[in-house]
């Protein structure tokens, strides 16, 4: 055991895990937003393969990493959009919609990577994000140095979203439409906020930062694409806003702490503690829940699930 | 609200159709209707007719690894030996029997399960159409039809040979390896490299992490940068796309050197991937499809160093000669059958 405290206790692993945690805490960040305008949004997965796709596909092709980031959040406002459309304008059921996107964006991410680029085995790389050049002195931190400031743009991102959609969420005239339209979308409407505006506008929040969030999954390092390479992070980013009872910073923590058991375990089972390896990988998913259960802060909008009839009485 | 409902109803076709076209057989040459056909030529010389593969894999065709290979050995039956070919990816275990039925329905000649999971699904089909020929890769199901012939690689000699070099390129004494996830096949290689070592290298310490996935690149990254913040210097990995991250990280770091199995995994690193332990499914593909179509009664073959299944990748040009020599020659041992596999058997045993 001493050995792993001496691995887990520096700042590589921290920054590592920082790194690993950062896709989550975006596309939880993106979420939150929704959810809390009350609706649903389990396709968060299928925006994030489709921002990693296209990141990897548009910063290949136009040997520009900024660029890849810029065609992933424009092709998944286009998924937020269809998603709004889907669930506000026609009021289709909101997990319908979603299994549909999730398949669909499957689909499409393999669809055209083997359109794109063939069935070839070599590794096919993309231009990346590096590192931010912090000045050296600032590298060279003890600690601080390789947790804070040897990281990619989309780990800084990641940190101030949280803040900011807390600000926006409790302390701006937005986060009060938002959160009356998750809690009471009539209510809402008779104070003259627009239910079907807020809704399509934090869909297509949450669509660029899903894109924002394949973009930090695929070209921050990996510069490369493969079929379902999200593993499933958008579900788990989902989880993160339900346990984080909606609330940005519960939300954000619990991706964090994800990111941190993930790193933990795989030391847990590198020191060579025996026990059968599905035990240390199932700890990420038993450390979040456990936690932001125990937290417990914030509340499930009324207005959940439920589709908004504006026509009807 | 009925214009709402049309266009509802316009989206769901949408998806519906986006579904059926991403799981349809993703035919490489669009499988005509059989009924088209013979309306062109009526069936002058059923002779002339290509003969026709098809290919089942679980995961995606293009992972770099396992199911990349079975790829390969499809597009190498049908250059060698003229087949039309087909292949349906991400399959799961509940279509198996009807995507082998439904090639078997439409004339395929040679239909191959990739991997063990199709093992029951192929016993069953092989019954119902005793004129198609079936083969399996990476299991046993040979011979419980006549014309279902299996071939499975001999694991544990490329795990002995592996483990030679990295016992050779370490010089913090510490390897690691990253596997997807404990799969008796890649046990078999744990087990080899851990006796290997225990007997050859006791002083090197070998750790062991599994990611869990097969595609999960950036958690074969993460488990890598674990093992290295440890002090491995030399990563051993089966994880199929997991692999690239795997490299990566040794990538970022000076001095650590990744050895792979399954594919030739240098091209994803030339400098630093020291070699890579192939398991030449094309091998075993084009092979199994030769004794089928001979006529050859259907049997389990097992595919080793000996049979030229399972040679080495090519080799990172920094990899120092005497290593690179030692580690030929002990492969050189099992090709010219100087070595079995039951040395490594007895070093496993020993523990």
């Amino acid at each position: 055991m001493g050995e792993l405290a001496s691995v887990i206790f520096t700042a590589e692993f921290l920054g590592n895990s920082l790194r690993f945690a950062t896709p989550l805490i975006l596309a939880a960040m993106g979420g939150v937003v929704n959810e809390r305008t009350g609706v649903l949004n389990l396709g968060m997965d299928g925006m994030m393969l489709i921002g990693a796709f296209s990141a990897f596909a548009g910063s290949y092709f136009t040997g520009n990493a900024w660029m890849g980031v810029l065609i992933a959040v424009i092709s998944c406002l286009l998924i937020g959009l269809l998603h709004a459309f889907c669930t506000v304008t026609l009021v289709m059921n909101q997990v319908v919609v979603a299994v549909a996107i999730n398949t669909f964006s499957m689909g499409l991410a393999s669809s055209l990577l083997r359109t794109l680029f063939g069935t070839s085995t070599s590794a096919l790389r993309s231009p990346g994000f590096e590192n931010i050049a912090w000045p050296q002195a600032l590298q060279d931190l003890p600690f601080f140095g390789p947790v804070l400031f040897q990281q990619t743009i989309f780990v800084y991102i990641a940190i101030l979203a949280v803040p900011t959609i807390w600000w926006v969420f409790f302390k701006s005239t937005w986060g009060l439409s938002i959160r009356a339209v998750g809690e009471y979308p009539k209510a809402a409407e008779t104070m003259g906020v627009s239910v079907t505006k807020v809704r399509y506008l934090a869909l297509l929040f949450a669509g660029a930062m899903g894109g924002l969030s394949g973009a930090a999954l695929s070209i921050t390092g990996l510069n490369t694409f493969i079929d379902n390479m999200t593993a499933g992070r958008g579900f788990i980013a989902f989880a993160c806003i339900i346990f984080g009872r909606f609330h940005p910073v519960g939300a954000g923590l619990g991706a964090l702490m994800f990111g941190l058991a993930q790193g933990l375990q795989l030391r847990i089972q590198t020191v060579g503690i025996p026990m059968p390896y599905q035990i240390p990988i199932m700890f990420p998913y038993i450390i979040t829940i456990v936690l932001l259960v125990a937290m417990g802060s914030g509340s499930v909008p009324a207005g959940w699930g439920t589709p908004y009839y504006p026509d009807e009485e | 609200m009925s214009l709402k409902k049309l266009l509802a109803l316009g989206l769901v076709l949408i998806f519906a159709i986006s579904m059926v076209a991403g799981c349809a057989p993703a035919a490489e040459e669009p499988a005509e209707e059989p009924t088209e056909e013979p309306s062109e030529e009526p069936a002058e010389e059923p002779a002339e007719e290509p003969m026709k593969a098809a290919l089942l894999t679980s995961g995606p065709i293009n992972d770099g690894g396992w199911n990349t290979q079975a790829y390969e050995g499809l597009l190498l039956i049908e250059e060698r030996d003229g087949f039309e070919v087909s292949y349906t990816e991400n399959i799961k275990q509940d279509d198996h029997l009807n995507i082998l039925r439904d090639y078997a329905r439409k004339g395929y000649d040679v239909i191959i399960g990739h991997g063990y999971e199709y093992g029951d699904a192929l016993i069953t089909v092989a019954g119902e159409f005793p004129d198609v020929s079936f083969a399996q890769v990476g299991g046993f199901a040979g011979g419980e039809q006549p014309n279902l012939m299996a071939g499975v690689f001999r694991t544990g000699e490329l795990g002995y040979v592996l483990a030679v070099l990295a016992g050779e390129l370490t010089e913090s004494n510490h390897i690691g390896f990253v596997g997807a996830m404990e799969i008796p096949t890649l046990l078999d290689e744990v087990a080899s490299i851990k006796a290997t070592m225990k007997t050859m290298y006791p002083d090197v310490r070998v750790s062991v992490a599994y990611t869990g996935s097969w595609v999960d690149i950036a958690a074969g990254k993460e488990a890598a940068k674990a093992m290295i913040s440890q002090g491995a210097d030399v990563l051993l990995g089966i994880g199929d796309a997991c692999d690239a991250g795997a490299i990566q990280a040794c990538e970022e770091v000076e001095g650590v050197w990744f050895i792979g199995w399954s594919g030739d995994l240098n091209v994803l690193s030339p400098e630093l991937v020291a070699t890579s332990g192939v398991q030449d499914v094309a091998f075993l593909i084009g092979d199994m499809t030769t004794r089928l179509m001979a006529g050859d009664e259907g049997d389990t073959t097992v595919y080793g160093i000996a049979e030229g299944a399972q040679p080495l990748g090519t080799w990172a040009p920094g990899v120092p000669e005497e290593a690179k020599a030692k580690v030929i020659g002990e492969w050189e041992k099992f090709a010219s059958g100087e070595y079995t596999i039951d040395i490594v058997a007895e070093m496993i045993g020993k523990e």
